[in-house]
């Protein structure tokens, strides 16, 4: 079994206190630990800050609550929590689902909704164990292995930055259709345009910057939502693609992951849908539209077709909810 | 020689134990609760850590090596290099696994250990070193494609031939039968068809590790993980003599055939025999999370042309394969085993190219997909029921079940037992077949899915009593009894059904009998008990044993005992004192008069009687010692028992997805010994059969032959939980060459379920898919990618 590289383990009492933390230099904060340990261990990064931060010694983060017309979640709420919590079964179903749909009850159990919004990317280049790849995502060359090799579960819409991987959150796709907003130490950031293409991270925090809270605003009366993931396995796996749809009186929100660096929105498939009636026929002429603009790379054509069949069943899902 | 004399299969059956469920593994209880010892768990006092460096890169050659900054590290021992000449390694013909490459400076594919290994006081110091190491790679030509490799001028392994990329090719005459290109002439269709079975590799739940140590008088203690102990001892033998190993057996987990045993244990154990010689202090090698240095048999090419006949009797099948490895027996070796089919040929080519080439495979998986390949197939192409064309052409080697019967009734089986009907009786009615059978993409489930339902069958792993097996039955100073024999843990429960065998044999309680779990000084050679095949190979040692051990009792029971104490003799009168053998019987640990049961004595009075009257001054209890070897049966080389398989599936079109939503496993093991058991290796059979058909596939880098998806994570193995509700049903026809009629089980749910989801998703959309059934090998098939 691989060895963890030895580090320095800081118990933060509070967000103020990770921050000066990492204000510091050298450090990175821990919640879960279930992406962040693994990629420690394998030597997936070229080198790695020398202080771990603590975040589960926070106390009273990991809240779940309605609250001034919205849903709060304390960042370091377990998947778990939020996938059993009653309110958010029946209000925010998509959520509920996507964080069911996580991993393993075990994993589940220990990973936060903080930690799964800004796990890294999950590619098999950026990910091969002891650096092998050094890639551009680590930020050392200008190449992205996936477009000579094996690229079978990358990007289907392009690549950003020269770079072909996913981003492979379950709850991401969910809480851009729920439109939430990702409260920071600094900020307020919607969360369609929290994920970016960061060396190596997937967000567009500040080196120095913690997510807090998520907040999602309460739907209107008679709004449905949904999430449906494609994975090998059923009892763990990450999506090979994912999608989640809020069906409103007036509109539709969807949300792929899975198929670019960050969860997209097909924004097209929503303008077909919104108003109407859904029909069978409707959900797969939505699932067409929001591949329209999917480019293969030489090994995931069959990628398409299966974003394409997702989008439609999570609309129907989400209209039959 | 095969004896003639030696027909262990019309032994009776005892009447009490065997086949009981319900009683609880020896074992089961610190399994449960984790606090049984795995070879990983083994801590030696002083003990080292050794590490192998893996080549993470498929190809090239170490052009300078530079370790300084290894030897460096905080807590390291020693740093084995290739190149140091100092070291005593074995002799080539030792290292495990024909690696005569081993541990070199050249790389032939992505996991393979070269350049050097590191000692260390801690894994951690181990892996801190392995980092520091910089190495030089002259880039070499790398090709893990085998249509490219044999189009290829260059050479991927010239250490295997330094011609071409052929490892071997031709026809496998051994499965040959009849004249095929003639029976293509007498039969009404010929239909032709190919597929692609992607690589995929064991992993079991417990990395590869090996402890070893000497001491200062060059005696040797092994805690060795795997199966192959007799080639470990030979690698000892290399350094110390072989009567000064000791080697031992904790629980391995679920290690699954091919390069397991061969050559990843091989490898494990050599460096820590290595290291520990080097050193002088326990060591202990040590692997990453799970074992991926090995390719399975799997992966291949296969190109059919069969003819059969409008009633779905198959007349001649010429399979043409191009595949990695080298199978046991071949593809076609389970289609000869168990039909008539009268004209079968298979010709080969194993390529060479920078994956690792398998040492030896066993579990037959690539054959058990073959016939359900061909099968499915046929079935398909006359939109027969699959069960009947699998009816139609049950045999073995050509001949019909009828011309098989009167050499079955001759050898002593019984008259009239139809394995393969009695397996499709129970398990369409179980499975509920009648109604789920469709024609291939009829059925439509209301949530949209295509719903589909695969069937294959083939012969049961029966007739490995090839090899003969001992094993000894110590009955101890106060009646219990333990079997000792050697033990390699690779994941099937064998410690009840084989105590259950001695228990019921000699007359003991069962809570009396243990079958000890880490003996193996004993100097036995066998079979690991654990494996493909453990009844057929073991059970006739276990019960020829058992019955001297009773013998021996109750000859002692009859026979007057005296004591010597102090120069007196002590006279003490037998139990049943004037009786002869014969008279008696045994019960519940328990010596009684057949024509008087009330007249008994206890197994412990008995022994307690001639052992002495104070076992601090006399040990003569190891007169109650008894050992035995099976014998080799003169058996057909065609198979009696039948196994056959049913599994439903949903495909979604939309996504590709195809979820298991039911099976049935159907095995006839002849006599079950322990159902319960049975049922355990088939749930856990399956689930690996469905991960190998419908998830599991090695990907490689084309540019660098590196393993993309080496990992937990990438690489998906199935858990019990995707495969959905499974019945198991059990058959008992007798029909096995073992003790009692009974055949093994270890391996063949897995084995032959690999091709069931192909055969399933052709029912439900109409098309056939590559091996994995994974959503893009489907929406390829459906067009849609």
């Amino acid at each position: 079994m691989k060895t963890l590289e030895i580090f320095e383990h800081i118990n933060a009492k509070s967000f103020e206190d990770a921050v000066a933390a990492l204000q510091k230099g050298n450090a990175e904060v821990v919640a879960g630990g279930t992406d962040l340990i693994g990629t420690r261990r394998f030597n997936v990064l070229p080198s790695n800050p020398a202080t771990l931060i603590n975040l589960k010694t926070i106390p009273n983060a990991d809240y779940i609550k309605e609250e001034g017309g919205f849903l709060k979640i304390g960042a370091l709420a377990k998947l778990e929590d939020i996938a059993e919590n009653d309110i958010v079964k029946k209000k925010y179903a998509a959520l509920a689902e996507a964080a069911h749909k996580t991993a393993s009850p075990h994993l589940r159990e220990m990973g936060t909704i903080g930690g799964n919004i800004c796990q890294l990317n999950r590619c098999w280049f950026f990910r091969k164990d002891d650096n092998y790849y050094d890639c551009l995502r680590k930020g050392n060359t200008k190449t992205c292995f996936a477009l000579t090799s094996d690229n079978r579960y990358h990007s289907i819409f392009g690549m950003e930055k020269m770079c072909a991987a996913v981003n492979p959150s379950d709850t991401a796709p969910a809480l851009v259709a729920l439109d939430a907003s990702i409260v920071t130490t600094k900020r307020t950031i919607k969360a369609e345009e929290f994920w970016a293409v960061a060396i190596p991270g997937s967000t567009v925090l500040d080196s120095d910057e913690i997510v807090k809270e998520i907040q999602i605003p309460t739907p209107a009366s008679g709004s449905k939502s949904a999430f449906k993931k494609l994975a090998i396995r059923e009892s763990i796996d990450f999506p090979i693609v994912n999608c989640a749809v809020l069906i409103t009186s007036s509109g539709a929100r969807i949300c792929m992951n899975a198929v670019h660096n960050k969860p997209r929105r097909a924004t097209d498939a929503e303008a077909l849908i919104s108003g109407k009636t859904i029909t069978e026929e409707l959900a797969t002429q939505a699932g067409e539209k929001a591949v329209e603009k999917a480019v293969a790379m030489s090994n995931n054509k069959w990628k398409i077709a299966a974003t394409a069949g997702i989008v439609k069943e999570t609309i129907l899902a989400a209209a039959n909810a | 020689m095969s004896n003639a004399h030696y027909e262990p299969w019309k032994w009776e059956v005892p009447k009490t134990i065997i086949g009981e469920r319900g009683h609880i593994p020896p074992d089961a209880h610190t399994k449960v609760v984790g606090t049984a010892e795995f070879t990983s768990d083994v801590v030696r006092p002083n003990m080292l850590y050794v590490k192998y460096y893996i080549a993470q890169r498929g190809a090239g050659r170490i052009k300078k090596l530079d370790t300084s900054k290894t030897e460096q590290v905080d807590g390291v021992v020693k740093v084995l290099r290739y190149d140091d000449k100092s070291i005593k390694w074995a002799s080539d013909t030792l290292k495990p696994g024909n690696m005569t490459t081993f541990l070199n400076d050249r790389v032939y594919w992505a996991g393979h250990p070269v350049g050097f290994a590191v000692v260390a006081v801690s894994e951690y110091a181990c892996d801190q070193a392995i980092k520091k190491a910089v190495i030089e790679w002259e880039d070499l030509p790398c090709e893990v494609d085998y249509n490219k490799a044999l189009a290829s001028k260059d050479l991927y392994r010239e250490d295997i031939n330094p011609q071409n990329n052929i490892m071997d090719k031709g026809e496998k005459v051994n499965n040959a039968i009849g004249d095929v290109e003639e029976g293509f002439k007498h039969c009404d269709h010929i239909i032709e068809f190919e597929y692609e079975i992607a690589e995929n590799t064991p992993v079991s739940a417990e990395p590869m590790t090996c402890v070893c140590e000497f001491d200062n008088d060059d005696n040797c203690k092994i805690w060795f993980h795997g199966q192959a102990f007799n080639t470990i001892e030979e690698v000892v033998g290399e350094f110390v003599p072989q009567n000064k190993i000791d080697m031992h057996s904790a629980f391995n987990g679920g290690t699954f055939g091919g390069p397991i045993s061969h050559q990843c244990e091989g490898w494990t154990a050599w460096l820590a025999i290595i290291a520990a010689y080097i050193t002088r202090r326990p060591c202990k090698s040590v692997w990453e999370d799970c074992q991926f240095v090995g390719a399975d048999e799997c992966m291949g090419h296969h190109k059919w042309k069969v003819g059969y006949n409008n009633n779905g009797k198959i007349i001649a099948v010429d399979l043409d394969t191009v595949a990695s490895g080298m199978m046991i027996g071949g593809e076609i070796s389970k289609i000869k085993a168990s039909t008539c089919i009268p004209n079968l040929r298979h010709t080969y080519v194993y390529p060479l190219y920078n994956r690792v080439v398998p040492g030896v495979f066993r579990d037959g998986a690539v054959a058990g997909t073959c016939q359900n390949m061909l099968f499915a197939h046929v079935a398909a192409a006359l939109n027969m029921d699959p069960t009947e064309v699998a009816l139609i052409n049950d045999g073995g080697d050509g001949k019909t079940l009828a011309e098989l019967e009167p050499k079955r009734v001759e050898e002593g089986f019984p008259a009239g037992r139809d394995s393969l009907k009695e397996c499709l009786e129970k398990g369409k009615k179980a499975f509920n077949w009648s109604s789920k059978y469709h024609a291939a993409g009829a059925r439509k489930l209301p949530d949209g899915r295509m719903h589909g339902v695969g069937f294959t069958w083939t012969e049961s792993w029966q007739n490995w009593p090839y090899r003969r097996t001992r094993c000894g039955i110590n009955v101890r100073y106060d009646g219990t009894v333990d079997v000792i024999y050697r033990r390699s843990c690779t994941g099937p429960l064998v410690a009840l059904p084989y105590a259950q065998v001695v228990a019921a044999e000699m007359g003991m309680k069962l809570d009396d009998v243990i079958y000890q779990p880490d003996r193996h000084n004993v100097g036995f050679d066998t079979m690991s008990e654990a494996s493909s095949s453990g009844v057929a190979t073991n059970l006739g040692a276990l019960v020829l044993a058992a019955r001297k051990a009773k013998q021996n009792l109750l000859e002692y029971a009859c026979k007057d005992a005296v004591t010597f104490m102090f120069g007196m003799e002590i006279p003490n009168p037998a139990p049943f004192t004037g009786l002869t053998p014969d008279k008696l019987d045994m019960k519940d640990s328990v010596i009684f008069e057949k024509s008087n049961p009330s007249h008994t004595a206890t197994v412990k009075q008995v022994v307690q009687l001639h052992a002495g009257w104070n076992p601090i001054f006399q040990h003569e209890y190891s007169r109650f010692f008894t050992e035995a070897e099976s014998d080799i049966p003169n058996y057909m080389d065609t198979a009696l028992g039948r196994q056959c398989h049913f599994v439903e599936v949903a495909v979604d079109t939309n996504t590709g997805k195809v979820d298991i939503l039911s099976a049935c496993l159907v095995n006839d093991v002849g006599t079950a010994i322990n159902p319960d058991v049975i049922n355990g290796q088939q749930y856990g059979g399956f689930s690996m059969g469905m991960g190998r058909g419908n998830a599991q596939e090695v990907v490689y880098d084309p540019v660098t032959g590196a393993k993309l998806n080496d990992n937990m994570v990438f690489y998906p193995i199935l858990g019990i939980g995707d495969v959905g509700p499974i019945s198991c049903e059990i058959v008992e026809t007798k029909t096995g060459y073992s003790p009692y009629g009974a055949v093994g089980l270890g391996e063949c749910g897995c084995a032959a379920t690999m091709g069931l989801t192909a055969a399933a998703v052709y029912n439900a959309i109409g098309k056939w898919v590559d091996i994995p059934t994974t959503p893009n090998n489907v929406l390829k098939a459906l067009g849609k990618a």
